[in-house]
């Protein structure tokens, strides 16, 4: 028996997405079937040998799949990120009982993962960006409401990420054909230009990050964690498909400086936004900023092993985001109320571990030592701060932001309100709720002391892009 | 594993008591675990005085495939070895004289956060790098956090928890910078030879630490645990920085930065006679113990700015050892007041006590107006030390036989560490050392308290009589003086700063999520877009 990889993390999720379609009136049913599925792809990913014998039956695996005059190949290689990608799927969708996630969030979300997955095994490669396109356009219903607001921010994420789109086509058309062109022709130049555009939009880079804060602002915390996380992880993993494709790319050094400048610009401006919010859920918008600066960076230290931290960054991003969305959702389903510094005064008292859990989870994502990301951002700083001490001691400063916000958010979850001064602890957290932060916590915990332990063939994907192992 | 051994008795201790207490609550027998598992950690340091220097590798993050750097291990060297004795000790006196308090803070509940504390504090003293000691430093602030949040005070004491969270943070995040610099000039590295790059960062994640660079006090009311666990929550954080500074390298300044080091010299010694001054009016010793810290911190951190970091462990010990020597001892027996005179010893630093070999630390290259501060600063820690230890007991209480031997015994045991520290604590410990400055400091001393009776303030009661006008000087400026090195002009300049750059943020939301936010986008692009080719000018 012969199944191909595109049908299993493709078509076989779209079908499970139309089944919880069906089963929305049964949600705890449609919630088994849908983690159940995310987190089966996972381990079918992580663990699936090429060929597999079951008795007499023996199913052997394809890689590639013809769709629509298209190929869509999922190489062994890049299993690994694929596993990844579903895991976290998986644990989103554990939490997508949460009050307030929309009905459309547990199909939508695996629509999106489907549509990324395929963005990543796509050929001709270029119609990767009609993927993301898509990805973008079904997220819609799951991040709309019926605030004015929210539909302003949804209406700015969509016209953007559309702006994008055309810009990464013509990128490509104008590649074509850019290997034989000499090295001082404008074309070159021109095409990188076109592309890099393309890239700043999908990635928010500022002046484009405008319907991050908003989006975050106004949509349900498990959507936007969920959204933050997976569609910067695709369109970074897509754009190594640019280097290891195209040689000028890759051996631009001036190419490499833009980039650590713009992951610079993002950390500072990224980090000097968070530090000031009194908002925590645009806080988070800003910090998803920081993070893409600080994946930016790791990729122009490329030639010093930048690509596998920017991988590395991945699963420990994932848990920390999806605590954070968790504990906000939680949150703000508790007293359906604006999430801000001044509304949250005194709740440690009333939910010592869901604030906790908000606070390592932002510290986690910041760098703290003895959490998840600490591990690689250290190596990574230290590593900009040899080839570059400016970029490295600004990059440090800007990292410094959501520290800031840390501190103050903890003053605040710690000032009782003016009638309660003497305001006696009062639990109202529940074994169910604050378990899966302590889990979460533990396993953060676990990655910063021993980095590279979780998901640790995340960095085996570099396998499917040959050219990036030897980077200059 | 010599190293781990006392660690894992101490934590050991601390869960069996727990689970008694928590079981059926047995106020003796806990007792006695903590004792037990306290003497035994502690004759195992003193045992590995033999075996020094002793390195543990914990854990390697160094993977080619992973491209990480760094490891983790514990080091148990000269310079860390005192420190762990004195933080041993400090936890037995504790555990000996709790007999004595059980009316008080005693509880097995204190000894669980003792014996934990203390664990924590023996891992971080003995961390061997960088990375050890960040995680060790996490780990007890956020014991310490939730421990003292826990208590339950009132607003504002939480606000200052907090707020020395975060000061706390802060220096973890210049300890993580220093790493980040001596990575990126010699790859990893260990506590044995700390870059020159990263030496004066750690200096600095050190002193903000301990309060001294710059001055902050964000503890200056104590909170309700004072005395037996409390004093050990205070220690264990204070004993880690100070072997940090004891580890630097003797060049941590760049060549030609000779302004900074005045600068840094000029800080220290005003925070040392400041928090001396404050220690020696302070109402009792537990409230005097933030200046207390303050103050032999200072002269700790000049040694390491003078390029002699080995010469700020005997102010170290006598912050540690002669400091709660005075803290544990209440409730006050007027018989053994004579103890605590004792712990002069390690502290006025006559030749061959512990702290003569002290002075050089303080001297540096030349004496200097700073080391004619840091000289009057000393004398006033000695007055303030004779006027708390002397001061009549208010709480003679009636003890039991048992608690009336173990409650001197407790205070006896730092006395014997602190005499056997200054025969052969650490290489060259024994020594004249500089006998001149300690002859004008004990000299200053004697002035005083001759001059201090000469004006009707008999010892050891040196408090100023209220109509005096030096008094009345004092009352007026210190509570002046009291915000300004509180550091809240700091946290007020802090909020101000980001006060701006939050209307500045406001300014630019308004401008890229209103109504036209996404023309300004399309503008912008059209800029960077005729910016990048050229302005179609080609």
């Amino acid at each position: 028996m012969t199944l191909s990889t595109p049908v299993i993390w493709v078509i076989f999720p779209l079908v499970a997405a139309a089944i919880c379609i069906l089963l929305s009136g049964r949600p705890q049913l449609s919630l088994i079937i849908a983690s159940a599925i995310a987190f089966g792809l996972a381990v079918l990913a992580a663990f699936l040998p090429h060929e597999l014998s079951l008795g007499p039956l023996t199913i052997v695996l394809e890689e590639s799949l013809r769709f629509l005059g298209r190929r869509i190949t999922l190489v062994y290689a890049m299993l690994p990120l694929i596993a990844l990608l579903y895991a976290a799927t998986g644990l989103w969708l554990l939490s997508s009982n949460l009050p307030g996630v929309p009905k459309t969030f547990r199909p939508i979300s695996l629509v999106v993962t489907a549509a990324l997955t395929a963005a990543l095994g796509v050929e001709p490669f270029l119609y990767a960006a009609l993927l993301i396109e898509t990805m973008v356009l079904v997220s819609v219903p799951m991040l709309s409401s019926s605030t004015i607001e929210n539909r302003r921010a949804v209406l700015r994420f969509l016209s953007l990420m559309t702006l994008a789109m055309p810009f990464i086509l013509i990128a490509g058309w104008l590649l074509t054909g850019v290997d034989t062109l000499p090295p001082d022709s404008p074309l070159i130049a021109q095409s990188a230009i076109v592309l890099g555009l393309g890239f700043a939009i999908w990635l928010a880079v500022f002046p484009f990050h405008s319907w991050v804060p908003m989006i975050s602002q106004h949509s349900h915390p498990t959507v936007f964690s969920f959204l933050f996380f997976i569609l910067p992880t695709g369109v970074l993993v897509f754009g190594l498909n640019f280097f290891n494709r195209y040689g000028f790319l890759r051996t631009s050094e001036t190419l490499f400086n833009i980039i650590r400048l713009i992951g610079v610009l993002m950390i500072a401006y990224g980090g000097v936004s968070t530090a000031v919010q009194d908002h925590l859920k645009r806080a988070f918008g800003f910090s998803v900023l920081v993070e893409t600066g600080f994946s930016l960076l790791a990729i122009s230290s490329a030639s010093s092993g930048g690509i596998i931290w920017m991988l590395m960054m991945l699963p420990p991003r994932a848990l920390g985001y999806w605590l954070w969305g968790y504990t906000l959702a939680r949150l703000e389903s508790r007293y359906d109320m604006v999430l801000n510094l001044k509304a949250i005064q005194g709740q440690s008292l009333r939910f010592p571990f869901l604030s906790s859990g908000l606070i390592l989870a932002q510290f986690s994502i910041a760098g703290m030592p003895l959490l998840a990301s600490f591990p690689i951002k250290i190596a990574l700083l230290s590593q900009v701060l040899a080839e570059n001490m400016v970029s490295g001691l600004w990059s440090f400063f800007g990292g410094l932001g959501l520290f800031i916000f840390t501190i103050r958010l903890l003053l605040s979850f710690h000032q009782p309100i003016d009638i309660e001064i003497k305001q006696p602890w009062f639990l109202q957290d529940k074994f169910p709720h604050f378990l899966p932060i302590i889990l979460t916590v533990v396993i953060l915990i676990i990655s910063g002391l021993f980095p590279g332990k979780i998901f640790p063939s995340i960095i085996d994907i570099l396998a499917a892009f040959p050219q990036l192992q030897f980077l200059p | 594993m010599l190293i781990l051994l006392p660690i894992g008795l101490l934590l050991l201790g601390s869960v069996a008591i727990l689970i008694i207490d928590l079981i059926r609550p047995r106020f003796g027998t806990s007792w006695l675990i903590a004792v037990v598992s306290g003497v035994a950690s502690w004759l195992v340091i003193l045992f590995s005085r033999l075996r020094l220097p002793a390195t543990l590798d914990l854990l390697s993050w160094n993977n080619p495939a992973h491209r990480l750097t760094g490891h983790f291990s514990l080091l148990l060297d000269y310079q860390s070895w005192p420190y762990v004795l004195a933080l041993m000790t400090i936890l037995l006196a504790l555990l000996l004289t709790d007999a004595a308090r059980t009316r008080f803070d005693s509880s097995p509940r204190a000894w669980v956060v003792s014996l934990a504390i203390t664990a924590l504090g023996l891992f971080a003293i003995q961390s061997g790098t960088s990375l050890t000691m960040m995680i060790a430093w996490v780990v007890v602030d956020l014991v310490e956090l939730f421990n003292l949040l826990l208590l339950q005070e009132t607003t504002q004491f939480n606000q200052r928890i907090i707020i020395a969270y975060g000061v706390r943070t802060a220096s973890i995040l210049l300890l993580f910078l220093g790493t980040m610099l001596g990575w990126a000039a010699n790859g990893d590295f260990s506590f044995v030879q700390v870059p020159p790059s990263a030496g004066f960062v750690f200096m600095l994640a050190a002193g903000l630490r301990l309060g001294v660079i710059p001055l902050n006090l964000p503890f200056l009311v104590e909170p309700v645990l004072r005395r037996g666990a409390g004093n050990t929550l205070r220690m264990a954080p204070v004993a880690a920085s100070l072997t940090l500074l004891a580890r630097l390298p003797g060049e941590i300044l760049m060549p030609g930065s000779s302004h900074l080091k005045t600068v840094l010299m000029a800080l220290l010694a005003l925070a040392a006679l400041y928090a001396a001054a404050r220690w020696v009016a302070a109402k009792d010793e537990i409230a005097g113990r933030p200046y207390w810290i303050v103050a032999w911190a200072s002269f700790t951190t000049v040694s390491v700015l003078n390029g002699v970091p080995q010469s700020g462990i005997p102010w170290g010990m006598a912050l540690i050892l002669s400091g709660s020597l005075l803290f544990l001892y209440h409730p006050r027996i007027q018989r053994i007041n004579f103890l605590l005179l004792l712990g002069l010893w390690g502290m006025l630093g006559l030749p061959f006590t512990p702290a003569a070999s002290g002075w050089a630390g303080l001297l540096g290259d030349g004496f200097t107006l700073w080391t004619f501060l840091l000289l009057v600063a000393h004398g006033l820690m000695i007055l303030g030390f004779l006027e708390h230890a002397l001061k009549p007991g208010s709480e003679i209480g009636a003890l039991e036989s048992w608690a009336r031997l173990v409650f001197p015994l407790g205070l006896i045991m730092i006395i014997q560490v602190s005499v056997v520290l200054g025969l052969f604590g650490w290489p060259g410990v024994l020594t004249s050392g500089l006998w001149w400055m300690a002859l004008i400091s004990n000299a200053m001393i004697l002035a005083a308290l001759i001059l201090s009776r000469r004006f009707g303030v008999n010892p050891p009661h040196f408090q100023l009589p209220i109509s005096s006008r030096t008094k009345k000087v004092a009352d007026w400026l210190f509570p002046r003086l009291e915000p300004v090195f509180r550091f809240e002009w700091v946290y007020r300049a802090t909020w101000q700063i980001l006060g701006f750059f939050s209307r500045v943020r406001q300014l630019m939301s308004s401008i890229f999520e209103g109504e036209g936010g996404i023309l300004w986008t399309i503008l912008l692009l059209v800029l960077l877009i005729s910016l990048l080719t050229g302005g179609g000018v080609n």
